[in-house]
């Protein structure tokens, strides 16, 4: 097995005792000292600072930039304009997943895909097979780019502070701006991957350390926490959040992995729209689903899910499982046929032949807190 | 870490208590086990009057991180689980060795006890397996 690489803040993660894991090729903090459930509320509560700088920032620039991206990115990106951004998927030509990814517009013919890290060098490579102008500059920038996660109820108050202006007014939902902080250039965004108000701020790795230790000690007086990668997906599930790798994967069609609202058919030729078209004609025979465990237990990821108590129909399995420490209850992904409504009744095959009953439901699992304005 | 002197130890980080008067133990994990594990979230126990095997799985520990098999320590029937823990499956996080135990046994024979460790050994299995 190769090297695994690590991001610029690796050093302070292991000075604050976290325990690293393997992910996607990184070693990353899975956890710090206090642990994944304490770390959890300080983001609902609090805040949070996560360290994603191993995320991709792929920059394309020239004068067909926008011609490249429309062709690239499933969603509409004539809408976008500078400072704002989009969620979008990337996929091939049969309508496959390659990423999902944010979009930002730098300006009117800079944008930067902001992908995830196992994909980075996928993404790149296919944007590169896929560039028919010479009007079009494709830039790997992400070892250049460090990137923190701000999230949390206290983050606006927090961060205004640091950068010394009113960020409700300034930077909005999906928008980015750039300011200083302590002497650094970011960008800060209104983005994030937890259903909590937050930002997430990215700038020149060789700054990461110094950035790093000024958040933790500027915040933990106020509460923030360094996140890892356990509680993370703790959030992110509690919304309903795809996690890539898991919950879609190369073989998965993009209205399987439920991101039709991200597949604008109407914008004009992408890569993939044919492969779109047929799948909505023809009917989409499984997607991603939340459900949610009616009786005890913990589903996680690969186990099966049935109609049935006497598993008779096989609905399908989890893609993403585990514990909802606001609900209290086993909460999850699937993959299921997409016969089941909202609040049908299924089976999720825990172990050893135990079957526990759950529900089909509508995500997010707790209610985001996020200010769409 | 606290390995306390009464008890004996598993390799697979359960500890046994054995109860006086009584041909019965009490079951539970250890601090390290616990540690290992993380925040605990749900705990799968057998019901009273099961039977349980000698190392094989006899019940479930789901952290937020991961499930984990429980293991028997002796061969015998269950006479209570703790019951506390499905509304507080925490209490194996705060105080695995008191409130957070798992079942008492009831012991076919006493053999098990050959195989286990006392707390001096266990902390040095432990020492040699972080390594």
């Amino acid at each position: 097995m190769s090297q695994l690489l690590r991001t610029p803040v690796y050093n302070l993660h292991i000075q604050a005792k976290a325990k690293m894991v393997n992910f996607g090729g990184w070693e990353m903090p899975i956890q710090y000292s206090t642990g994944i459930i304490k770390e959890y509320e300080a983001v609902r509560n609090d805040m949070g600072l996560f360290d994603v700088s191993h995320m991709g920032e792929i920059e394309i620039s020239g004068k067909d930039a926008l011609a490249f991206c429309q062709k690239v990115c499933s969603n509409n990106v004539a809408k976008l304009k500078p400072g704002k951004i989009q969620y979008a998927a990337i996929i091939d030509h049969q309508a496959k997943m390659i990423d999902d990814c944010t979009l930002y517009c730098l300006s009117a013919d800079k944008f930067l895909f902001v992908v995830n890290a196992s994909h980075i060098q996928e993404v790149y490579d296919w944007f590169e097979e896929n560039k028919a102008s010479e009007e079009v500059e494709i830039n790997n920038k992400s070892d250049d780019y460090a990137l923190f996660a701000l999230q949390g109820p206290k983050s606006d108050a927090f961060l205004s502070e640091l950068v010394k202006r009113n960020l409700s007014e300034t930077v909005r939902y999906y928008e980015f701006n750039v300011a200083q902080i302590n002497d650094v250039a970011c960008l800060i965004s209104r983005t994030g991957y937890t259903g909590e108000d937050g930002f997430e701020i990215y700038f020149d790795s060789k700054d990461a350390a110094k950035l790093w230790a000024y958040f933790i000690e500027q915040g933990e007086p106020l509460g923030l926490k360094p996140i890892g990668l356990g509680a993370r997906d703790l959030l992110r599930l509690e919304m309903g959040y795809l996690l890539s790798g898991q919950d879609f994967n190369k073989n998965t069609h993009v209205l399987e992995a439920g991101l039709s609202w991200v597949t604008k058919l109407d914008k004009g030729s992408f890569i993939g729209k044919d492969a779109v078209a047929n799948l909505k004609e023809q009917g989409v025979k499984q997607r991603v689903r939340a459900f949610k465990l009616l009786g005890k237990g913990v589903p996680r990821e690969g186990y099966t899910i049935w109609l049935d108590e006497d598993k008779t129909q096989k609905l399908g399995q989890v893609t993403s499982g585990s514990f909802s420490p606001q609900l209290k209850q086993g909460i999850g992904l699937a993959m299921l046929s997409t016969e089941p409504k909202l609040g049908s009744k299924l089976f999720v095959e825990l172990r050893k032949d135990k079957l526990v009953m759950g529900e089909v439901c509508k995500p997010p699992f707790v209610k985001s807190s996020v200010k769409k304005n | 870490m606290d390995f306390p002197e009464d008890l004996y130890y598993t390799k697979e980080h359960e500890w046994v208590k054995l109860l006086e008067s009584e041909s019965a133990v009490l079951i539970g994990i250890t601090e390290y086990a616990q540690e290992k594990l993380g925040d605990i979230v749900h705990v799968d126990l057998p019901d009273e009057e099961d039977e349980v095997h000698m190392n094989e799985p006899f019940g479930s520990i789901e952290s937020v991180k991961a499930v984990s098999d429980v293991y028997a320590p002796v061969s015998g029937h269950v006479v209570e689980n703790n019951s506390a823990l499905l509304d507080s499956p925490e209490a194996v996080n705060d105080d695995p060795y008191e409130d957070g135990w798992l079942v008492k046994v009831e012991v076919e024979s006493m053999d098990f006890a050959q195989e286990l460790m006392d707390a001096e050994e266990y902390a040095e299995f432990i020492e040699n397996e972080e390594d």
